[in-house]
């Protein structure tokens, strides 16, 4: 056979061509997604995971609450919090090297040029970027939704899945708090993330920006909703892709839980990595991130993003709550499901 | 984990209006070795391809040769009829993607020669130059000012000169931008003139540059006279290459003196030989150079003794003419 010398741009073409291919031969996307209303230890879960060896932990990046990149950023630019951060954080890091303000304002262009890209494509180039570990997103804003939890599982149908479970009690003191913090700084907005999770699902958008008083807010509402969304979701993932496990278990026991979320992932298990995974405060999002982008993460955890085994503390589904002026107990709905996730 | 990006750097752009000759300036900082000037590509008169694509086959002028030769240099590495066919798929095939996306490819392919982008139809629209601002943060902006008697006999040549084959159609780009409507105080579009006044165009277009430029940080701007750059090519060259904090070794100075050298100096293939104002005919001005640059007297493409708007005066003023 004999060869002819191409031209320049038969070359340039077969390059395109080859690169095309690596692309499409290129592993499908490992991802790792903590399904859990917010305020269920998912920040610290998730920096946790991220700091194994072979797993990358994302700060919250919310992108799969919209479908493509000029819907999110719609949704940036009406959001009651700073939604952007934690995106803006990881393509600093990760695309130009370092979260400086000159690479946060570098990731605004870099997105920007991308708006004509689906969230999920965003997701898969970040995947790449980290190959071949697996990247953990956790973004809790996606559990509002039935049909958002549908479009990851059918742009990722690889993908693995855990539960993320807290006591509802525990779950529903740490958002009056959060709540009461929150008040401290100034008015709430009923828009609030905090306050549309408080007062789930009962409080409307359309409300009054009056803020109603705390004994018609009631967290147990909304740690019910999110958790069967969550719940009804799994029952259409393969069991192999879902784990189901206890926050207050992993603080309580971090050994044996790491060991079992390593064990189920095919991921090393041994003294090394786990030990690493006790480090969540070593995650390049466990501090506070350059001008443009200083959050991205729950804000405690930015303040303080050690392990501390004390915010497990044991409690009970009986008696009242503390956050109801009527001291009256959880609904027997939600003392159920909180049973069948093996709460006492 | 290697970041993919960590040497590219954004654009400089060339904020000038049409006929400014700010080819010859591009082309000239695109000889420096670590630079590389782009012909007209026109993205950001659009968000996506597919706009770009339905504004090109509606334009007077031919919008899309910039691009293919650039693309057809970039991508396919020569630029022949045949590869420009090839970008012209390309730029189809990416018809859903965003116009900064398509210049963030051709800067990877420069890489790490810095791109230099010199559009006219940018400063049209302060929309277009906050788009190009907010796709790439840290790009940099040179702004060419030109006297306006200068440019206003620029523009009547110009149009004498390409009036020669037959009146030119009022929707062509040259007329449209003669008879440019004059700007209301809240800097809205007054009805379309038919007069021709190239001192409203030259008004309307700074005035819209100086509204952008004020959005942006001190770093990332500066400005020059065309009539410094051409009565000292090396001094500006050298302040702009100072400005932008790259090598000031004189071989390198010396290749800007090289404009013709670029593979956009020249003529493209038969299906995109456009791209550079380098093309336009060449118009014989009637004044000698030293009328060229007075703000005070009567204007010639006037038949009376019509002289400046004053808002023209005190915005050449601005810029230091007299």
């Amino acid at each position: 056979m004999s060869s002819h010398p191409q031209s320049s741009s038969q070359t340039a073409v077969h390059a395109e061509l080859t690169t095309n291919l690596q692309v499409l031969h290129r592993a499908p996307p490992n991802l790792l997604i903590l399904l859990a209303p917010p305020r269920s230890f998912t920040t610290i879960l998730s920096a946790m995971l991220g700091q194994h060896p072979q797993m990358y932990g994302l700060p919250e990046v919310h992108l799969l609450v919209a479908r493509t990149m000029e819907e999110w950023w719609g949704l940036c630019s009406e959001a009651t919090f700073n939604m952007d951060h934690g995106l803006l954080r990881v393509v600093a890091q990760l695309i130009f090297g370092e979260q400086t303000e000159y690479t946060v304002k570098q990731a605004v262009g870099w997105l920007r040029r991308r708006t004509h890209c689906s969230t999920a494509e965003l997701l898969e180039m970040l995947s790449h970027q980290v190959h071949p570990r697996i990247l953990v997103d956790k973004s809790p804003s996606v559990v509002y939704r039935p049909e958002f939890l549908r479009h990851i599982f059918a742009v990722f149908p690889q993908a693995r899945f855990i539960h993320l479970l807290r006591h509802p009690r525990g779950h529903g003191e740490s958002v009056m708090k959060y709540l009461h913090a929150r008040r401290q700084m100034g008015p709430v907005p009923t828009s609030h993330w905090l306050l549309q999770l408080a007062g789930y699902p009962s409080m409307s958008l359309v409300e009054s920006d009056v803020i109603k008083p705390s004994s018609e807010l009631d967290p147990q509402r909304a740690w019910y909703v999110l958790n069967m969304n969550i719940c009804d979701f799994l029952r259409s993932v393969p069991t192999h892709q879902q784990l189901q496990i206890r926050g207050e278990d992993v603080l309580r026991n971090p050994d044996q839980e790491l060991v079992r979320i390593a064990g189920w992932l095919g991921l090393r298990a041994d003294n090394g990595a786990i030990s690493e995974m006790k480090h969540p405060e070593r995650s390049p999002y466990a501090s506070y991130g350059p001008p443009g982008a200083y959050f991205g993460n729950d804000r405690n955890f930015l303040r303080d993003p050690v392990l501390h085994s004390e915010a497990a503390r044991p409690t009970t589904l009986e008696g009242p709550l503390s956050w109801r002026h009527d001291r009256a107990g959880f609904l027997p709905q939600v003392r159920q499901l909180a049973e069948q996730f093996g709460y006492a | 984990m290697t970041p993919v990006q960590i040497g590219t750097s954004d654009p400089l752009f060339i904020l000038a209006p049409p006929l400014a000759c700010s080819w010859k300036l591009c082309a000239a900082l695109g000889q420096h070795p670590q630079m590389y000037a782009l012909p007209e590509t026109h993205l950001f008169t659009a968000q996506s391809v597919a706009e770009w694509l339905q504004l090109s086959s509606a334009s007077s002028f031919a919008m899309d040769h910039g691009l293919l030769r650039a693309l057809a240099e970039l991508i396919y590495g020569e630029q022949t009829e045949s590869t420009i066919q090839l970008a012209a798929a390309w730029l189809l095939r990416r018809s859903h993607v965003t116009t900064a996306f398509v210049l963030e490819t051709l800067a990877e392919r420069a890489h790490p020669r810095l791109l230099v982008e010199k559009s006219p139809s940018i400063v049209y629209d302060v929309k277009s130059m906050r788009r190009a601002h907010l796709m790439f943060p840290h790009a940099r902006f040179l702004y060419v000012v030109q006297h306006p008697r200068a440019y206003g006999e620029i523009i009547v040549g110009m149009l004498r000169e390409m009036s020669k084959a037959g009146p030119l159609a009022t929707s062509h780009w040259l007329m449209q931008l003669a008879c440019m409507p004059a700007m209301t105080e809240k800097g809205e579009a007054m009805t379309a003139g038919v007069e021709v006044d190239p001192q409203r165009p030259w008004y309307v277009l700074n005035r819209t540059i100086c509204d952008f430029l004020d959005t942006v940080s001190e770093h990332q701007k500066t400005w020059i006279r065309a009539e410094a750059l051409r009565t000292s090519p090396d001094v500006v060259l050298q302040k702009i290459i100072a400005w932008m904090n790259l090598d000031l070794i004189p071989e390198r100075i010396e290749a800007m003196r090289h404009p013709e050298r670029s593979p956009f100096s020249g003529l493209g293939p038969a299906n995109a030989c456009f791209g550079t104002d380098l093309f336009l005919p060449q118009p014989e001005l009637a004044l000698d150079s030293r009328d060229l640059y007075s703000l005070e007297g009567p204007l010639s493409w006037h038949s009376g003794r019509q002289t400046f708007a004053l808002e023209v005066k005190q915005l050449a003023q601005k810029f230091g003419y007299s």
